[in-house]
């Protein structure tokens, strides 16, 4: 494992990740440090899945959907916010640094806005410390599979 | 834990809540957070609204919450990242739901036992009143 | 799992920036992975045949493809795994391309690690991919098309053509929308409504099209294919039986602005928009009940008799306000007018005068008036006892039903309260006389001095007498007794005791020093007839009126006890009498003691509390009560089984009945409402009607009225009216009047009257004046019609509910609203329309004259971005100004039309050669800005033009300015949308799914849009639009039946713990809870559209998202 600083972007299909697409055609540079996972709304992710990206090797984790207001499934986004912000008191609750943990928010004709969310992602994990974690105690095997969760930490 | 007045008040308005051969009524409500899963059945069962999901989350219950469990991987995944042990109840935005610590106010409740009876994750307890009570609020097998 | 991962290099797009070799090494590396292949264009038939032959040969349960973003190729490659038979979910996308080589093309190194990592995330996420259930669903073979303009019409005609039902559905009276107020279209010039009326007439044949009209959709649910679709029908109070004469219009006395020509000129109530329209029906707009008819007790439409009124209707509207009330001179004088206190117009300025407008037509009409006895139909006779406005109401109805009636009057005339109780300055005797004698006309028998209990008995009319039923309106005609010390002495008396007395020509002893007690009408009465007594005895009048509270809680009317004082009344307010003391058994003088007033009591009255010590006297030789009044009870002599209760006949509420059978009571003496005439009145006209339904056995007439919804005028209209004042009615004056019993207040002049009805808001725009209905030769105006609700299934949905011109009154400095001469261009095209108001003649709104130079104004609230427009280019206007422009020289060479444009827009077939011919006719063109337009005495406009070519500034002198406002979304798209549940963008038009590959479809499933909906633009792009929306339909359609979507929610029954989080969250109500033991959560994959809202709420992990299971997504975010 490289030591390369890793953003997970959890990107709506209908704005961000199209955003994504748009900018990345036009060959706009952007850190190799933000890796995009799709979902089809962002009211999709939920806080299981912001965590679990940090504590498995993720330094920073986000968000980024349809404006607010514009979500092609009516209120998604709005859940997303609220999620995100639920999860960012979680990490500040522990000692973990809130900002680890955002939400962004564009239409899927403004690229720019994109490209400034992940450089500004970018920018403050790379400010932050590397996260630290816990030895190598390994996640609770639960419904998702172990097999995945040992690699969290492998 | 005997029946307050408001208690019966409030019983009296409930359709069928007249105290009857059941110990379900007088019972002490003991909870265990760290079984709860947040689904909020027993505020939704509650007759008389002493139990409802308070708008605070006591992150220890992440931590306690059983392994395999949706809150015990949530509870995983902090530990892993945990610098220090969570600093009381954190406030929960209003979309969150099921992340909430759910408030039981006993001055309100009747012991009516409902909450424990549909607790899905068994973390609602009714323990039996003492007999002595039970007959103070006129159990009718008694008389 | 044995997967497959398939590296496409993009034709050096990827394998430029990765290292194509080292990362199928990785890939090798990885668990599960048992076949790697690298091909130029994985997208490609090379592509295509790797996936296969490793499939086949290497038994791949999952592929895994690493090329560009799955928006892209993705559904290539999913189909390519269904074919395989590998299921629903069987591929994994690794984007390689957008997501690495195409932004990271200068860190190769670090660009290979990611590729290496989002390898290894598609790899761990197909290790939790499972193929996923998919359903049929059936597809109903008909449509709804929303909005009946061209869009809607042809998508209409074009359904029905491949053999779909369609459910046309339009909120106007009629089809049309937009383009049948247009007069010419561009760029060929030819009539707007030549073109359509065809397809207007072709839509209305079409026998698949059913269309309505006056319709709203009220809620459209259920899934694609299945849409539950309810529909509201408005009343058009027109039946199909119309003919479509127009006689109605001819008499409808109401105006209110015409929708359909944009305000230019006025339409009726009863209305048709324009002549061919479809179906050519007529219909009433009627808005509900006016509130001045909702407020009065027997429902008298006072906004028809007032309608009549301003159109000098003057016997019509007699009709009107007699119809329900034998007594409109009467109420036009006394009555409490509770119409007037419910007046909109009183928001405004002040009510309109509607009783002294009821007044002036009873009093102008109703003399010449010739009764015909009413024919006797029934056999039964009625007696009704007492003379009174309930009594002889009550007669006239059942003789009006063809009932035998006799009226038994104890006094020596009729009238009763009316007669006895109110002095005839107020209400003259040979007023109310004529009336009566009108109702004695119809064959109403009526017998003076015979006094129920002495003359003859209830009894014996239901016995001997033959009488079928007896109706009591026996008033009360005993004051109610008084416990004030001293009044018993001689000289005080009770108010109702002395009218009766002066009204029966006596002349009591009015005193020197009178004192009323009181602050009612009644008061107010006695006070002045004092006053008049005291005149006539050759003395000064000294009348003093005593009051507990102050001049704001007096019920007496305010304007009357102003008159009083003008006659000398003197007033003492917030004094409360003790006793009244006398001297050798005879009155001389009140104590009283002095209040203030303290918290409000249950009337909502501030209590009036006497001040300790503040005793003092008044000096009076004469003291009057009025406080209050009882039954006199002796008439129930001889009449078994009538109960007392409270003072008053007991009666059943809904009957009508007292405890006795077939007799029945009312008026006073029965109160169901407050002791005025006019509830007298109603109270006789519920009893006539209750007598009746008792003799013939069965509810014909409803015996209380239904209270309709109290129309208004909106916020707008009502803030556009100007406000003014009542026309006041000449009075006699005071010093002159008080020495006479002759009326004070005199009536309006015909003029008076009808200037003073025009003042009404016609608020229910119809006024229920009837007249249409009395001249209809086909009877089809029918008053019962009621909204009525439909439900229909249907398959799909095409929404066209169009545009709307953008409000330019919102620009305030260009004065529309403000100043005659400046109109829109819509505004223009029904003046330029053959069969506008105009006939096609451009004239100017403020002197009708044909102007000579016209200003046309571009991009009024569009590409504009100030906050009060809107930002988009309304894509039309250019062209539809030039089009105004040429016609208007076409017109009158000779008239300067000049264009102010901001770029002059003409793309689309033909429109360049049209702007340039139009440009050579000598229509000028400037690149201009408007700074402010200002309105000269003349009405001509002085406009401040900035040229934004040479910069020049000129101002400049127009008659007339025409804005060419903008297209925004129309009311019916907004809120269709969110009926339908579809998104709205910018200017509130419908968001298509996609703007260039699903141009027609919505965001929702089965949903589609055409027309102006959607966004500006022309006719012909509104029909190609609205035939690729009835396209999309129909192929929708043809099939069948769908399949469901994989990218579903679903429940597991083993974790889920029905909490009902999911049914909550989901934005779509695809999501509900099973009842009963075992209760699980449920989604109907048809009504599912996959966001996965659901699933991320689900404290249990039992909800996932097909393709998106926490598995899945978290495998793929902590790969390494």
């Amino acid at each position: 494992m490289s030591g390369e600083r890793r953003i997970v972007a959890f990107c709506c299909r209908e704005c961000a990740y199209a955003a994504a697409d748009t900018s990345a055609n036009a060959r706009t540079a952007l850190p190799p440090s933000v890796r995009l996972v799709l979902v089809p709304c962002t009211g999709r992710v939920g806080p299981l899945h912001l965590l679990r990206a940090l504590a498995d090797g993720a330094d920073g984790v986000m968000v980024a959907g349809c404006l607010l207001g514009q979500c092609h499934y009516r209120e998604g986004n709005f859940n997303a916010v609220d999620r995100v912000a639920f999860v960012r008191r979680l990490l500040e609750s522990v000692g973990v640094e809130p900002e680890r943990c955002r939400m962004f928010t564009m239409s899927a004709g403004e690229p720019p806005r994109f490209v400034a969310a992940v450089r500004e992602m970018d920018r403050v994990i790379a400010a932050l410390p590397p996260l630290p974690r816990s030895g190598d105690t390994a996640p609770a095997a639960g419904t998702t599979d172990a097999a995945v969760a040992g690699m969290g930490v492998a | 834990m005997p029946l307050t007045h408001r208690g019966r008040e409030i019983l009296r308005r409930v359709p069928g809540g007249h105290l009857r051969g059941t110990p379900a009524v007088g019972c002490e409500i003991v909870r265990h957070e760290e079984l709860c899963v947040g689904c909020g059945t027993c505020a939704r069962v509650c007759p008389s609204g002493a139990s409802r999901r308070g708008g605070s989350f006591d992150v220890a219950q992440l931590l306690d919450a059983p392994e395999g469990s949706r809150r015990g991987e949530l509870g995983a995944a902090l530990r892993v990242l945990m610098r220090h042990p969570p600093e009381g109840p954190i406030e929960v935005p209003e979309r969150v739901t099921v992340y909430r610590t759910i408030v039981h106010d006993a001055e309100i409740c009747l012991g009516c036992g409902a909450c424990a009876r549909s607790c899905p994750a068994g973390a609602v307890e009714a323990r039996p009143p003492r007999t002595d009570v039970a007959q103070a609020s006129g159990r009718d097998q008694d008389t | 799992m044995r997967a497959g991962v398939f590296l496409c290099e993009c034709g050096g797009n990827i394998s430029g920036v990765v290292d194509m070799e080292r990362l199928a090494g990785h890939a090798r590396s990885l668990d599960g992975v048992v076949a790697v292949s690298v091909s130029q264009f994985m997208c490609g038939t090379e592509g295509r045949a790797l996936i296969e032959q490793a499939v086949e040969e290497r038994g791949l349960d999952h592929v895994v493809v690493a090329s560009c973003s799955p928006r892209f190729q993705g559904p290539t490659f999913e189909r390519i795994g269904r074919e395989l038979g590998l299921g629903e979910n069987a591929v994994a996308f690794a984007n390689i391309r957008e997501g690495c080589s195409f932004v990271h093309r200068d860190e190769p190194e670090r660009a290979q690690e990611k590729a290496r990592l989002i390898v290894a995330g598609a790899v761990a996420r197909a290790r939790h991919m499972s193929d996923l259930p998919r359903r049929r669903t059936f597809l109903h073979r008909a449509a709804l098309v929303v909005g009946g303009g061209i869009a809607g019409m042809t998508a209409a005609e074009e359904l029905a053509g491949s053999g779909i039902d369609v459910h046309l559905v339009e909120r106007q009276p009629s089809l049309g929308g937009y383009m049948a107020r247009l007069a010419k279209t561009f760029p060929t010039e030819d009539c707007a409504m030549c073109s359509l009326a065809p397809r207007l007439t072709s839509t209305a044949l079409e026998g698949r099209v059913h269309i309505h009209t006056l319709t709203e959709v009220e809620e459209i649910a259920g899934p694609p294919g299945e849409f539950r679709v309810r529909l509201r029908h408005k009343p058009r109070y027109v039946t199909e039986a119309c003919v479509g004469c127009g006689e109605c219009a001819e008499v409808c006395p109401v105006t209110v602005p015409s929708e359909y020509d944009f305000g230019v000129t006025g339409r009726t109530a009863v209305h048709r928009q324009f002549a061919n329209a479809v179906p050519s029906t007529f219909a009433v707009d009627r808005r509900g009940s006016s509130p001045c008819r909702t407020a009065c007790a027997v429902s008298t439409s006072a906004q028809g008799y007032v309608a009549l009124v301003a159109a000098g209707r003057f016997d019509e509207a007699y009709r009107v306000a007699a119809e329900p009330n034998p007594f409109p001179s009467v109420c036009g004088r006394i009555c409490t007018h509770l119409c007037e206190s419910a007046c909109t117009r009183g928001e405004v300025d002040e009510p309109v005068a509607i009783a002294a407008l009821k007044r002036f037509v009873a009093d102008t009409v109703g003399p010449t008036q010739e009764i015909r006895p009413a024919p006797r139909i029934h056999a039964e006779r009625v007696a009704v006892v007492g003379a009174g406005p309930a009594g002889l109401t009550c007669a006239r109805d059942l003789a009006a039903l063809g009932y035998g009636v006799t009226v038994f009057e104890a006094q020596s005339v009729p009238g009763g309260m009316l007669r006895l109780g109110i002095p005839s300055y107020r209400l003259p005797h040979d007023v109310l006389q004529r009336e009566i004698d009108q109702i004695l006309a119809l064959g109403v028998e009526l017998r003076l001095e015979a006094r129920a209990g002495r003359d003859f008995t209830v009894d014996g009319l239901l016995g001997d007498d033959g009488y079928a039923a007896v109706y009591l309106a026996t008033g009360l005609q005993r004051s109610a007794p008084v416990e004030l010390p001293g009044a018993e002495l001689e000289g005080v008396r009770h108010a109702v005791e002395l009218l009766r007395e002066i009204n029966l020509d006596g002349t009591p002893d009015a005193g020197e020093k009178a004192v009323v007690i009181g602050g009612g009408d009644v008061a107010l009465d006695a006070a002045r007839s004092l006053i008049r007594l005291q005149i006539g005895a050759g003395r000064e009048p000294d009348v003093t009126l005593v009051y507990r509270r102050s001049e704001v809680e007096m019920p007496a009317n305010a304007a009357e006890l102003q008159e009083a004082r003008d006659e000398g009344l003197k007033v003492e307010l917030l004094v409360q009498p003790v006793a009244v003391v006398g001297e050798e058994g005879h009155v001389t003088g009140l104590r009283l003691l002095r209040c203030e007033l303290g918290e409000p009591d249950d009337s909502g009255r501030r209590e009036p509390l006497p001040v300790d010590g503040s005793d003092f006297m008044l000096a009076a030789d004469a003291v009057v009560l009025a406080v209050g009044q009882a039954l006199v009870e002796d008439f129930l002599e001889g009449c078994t089984g009538v109960e007392v209760e409270h003072g008053q006949i007991r009666i059943d509420r809904e009957t009508l009945m007292t405890t006795r059978p077939g007799v029945f009571a009312g008026g006073d003496a029965a109160a169901t409402g407050y002791y005025t005439a006019i509830e007298a009145v109603a109270a006789g006209r519920r009893g006539a009607a209750a007598i009746h339904n008792h003799l013939r056995g069965e509810r014909l007439l409803p015996v209380w009225a239904a209270d309709g919804e109290a129309a208004r005028p909106s916020a707008a209209e009502l803030a556009a009216v100007e406000g003014g004042q009542r026309t006041p009615m000449a009075v006699a004056e005071p010093e002159s009047r008080r020495a006479t019993w002759d009326e004070v207040n005199l009536g309006y002049t015909a003029d008076q009257a009808m200037a003073e009805a025009a003042r009404c808001l016609d608020c229910a725009v119809c006024s229920d004046c009837g007249s249409c209905a009395r001249v209809c030769p086909s009877a089809a105006i029918d008053w019962d019609q009621t909204e009525t609700v439909e439900d229909i299934t249907v398959g799909a949905v095409i929404l066209a509910t169009g545009h709307k011109e953008f409000d330019a009154a919102r620009k305030l400095p260009l004065g529309f609203g403000r100043f005659a001469n400046v109109l829109t261009q819509s505004q223009v095209a029904r003046l330029l329309s053959a069969a506008g108001p105009t006939e096609g003649e451009l004239l100017r709104p403020s002197d009708g004259r044909p102007p000579r130079r016209v200003l046309m104004l571009q991009c009024v609230g569009s590409r504009d971005c100030t906050g009060s427009g809107n930002e988009h280019c309304s894509a039309i206007c250019c062209l539809f100004a030039t089009l105004h422009a040429s016609l208007i020289k076409e017109h009158d060479p000779g008239v300067e039309v000049t264009v102010g444009y901001t770029d002059l827009r003409a793309p689309g077939k033909a429109h360049e050669e049209y702007y340039r011919r139009v440009q050579e006719k000598g229509v000028r063109y400037v690149r201009g800005r408007v700074g402010e337009i200002q309105e000269e005495a003349d009405g001509s406009l002085t406009v401040r033009l900035e040229n934004t070519m040479t910069g020049a500034k000129s101002e400049e002198r127009y008659d007339l300015v025409v804005l060419s406002a903008g297209l925004e979304a129309s009311d019916g798209t907004r809120e269709i949308a969110g009926v339908a549940g579809v998104q709205t963008g910018a200017a509130g038009f419908i968001r298509e799914f996609h703007p260039k590959l699903r141009p027609v479809d919505t965001q929702r499933a089965g949903m589609f849009v055409a027309g102006t909906a959607q966004g500006p633009k022309s006719i012909p792009d509104s029909i190609a639009q609205a035939k690729a929306a009835a396209a999309r339909a129909m192929s929708m359609l043809s099939t069948g039946f769908a399949m469901t979507p994989a990218q579903v929610a679903s429940s597991d029954l083993e974790l889920c713990v029905a909490c009902g989080v999911c049914e909550t969250a989901c934005p779509q109500g695809a999501v509900r809870l099973t009842a009963g033991a075992g209760a699980h959560s449920v989604v109907d994959p048809s009504i599912c559209r996959g966001c996965g809202i659901c699933a991320a709420e689900c404290p249990t992990g039992a909800m996932q998202l097909g393709g998106f299971s926490d598995a899945e997504l978290i495998a793929e975010a902590t790969a390494s």
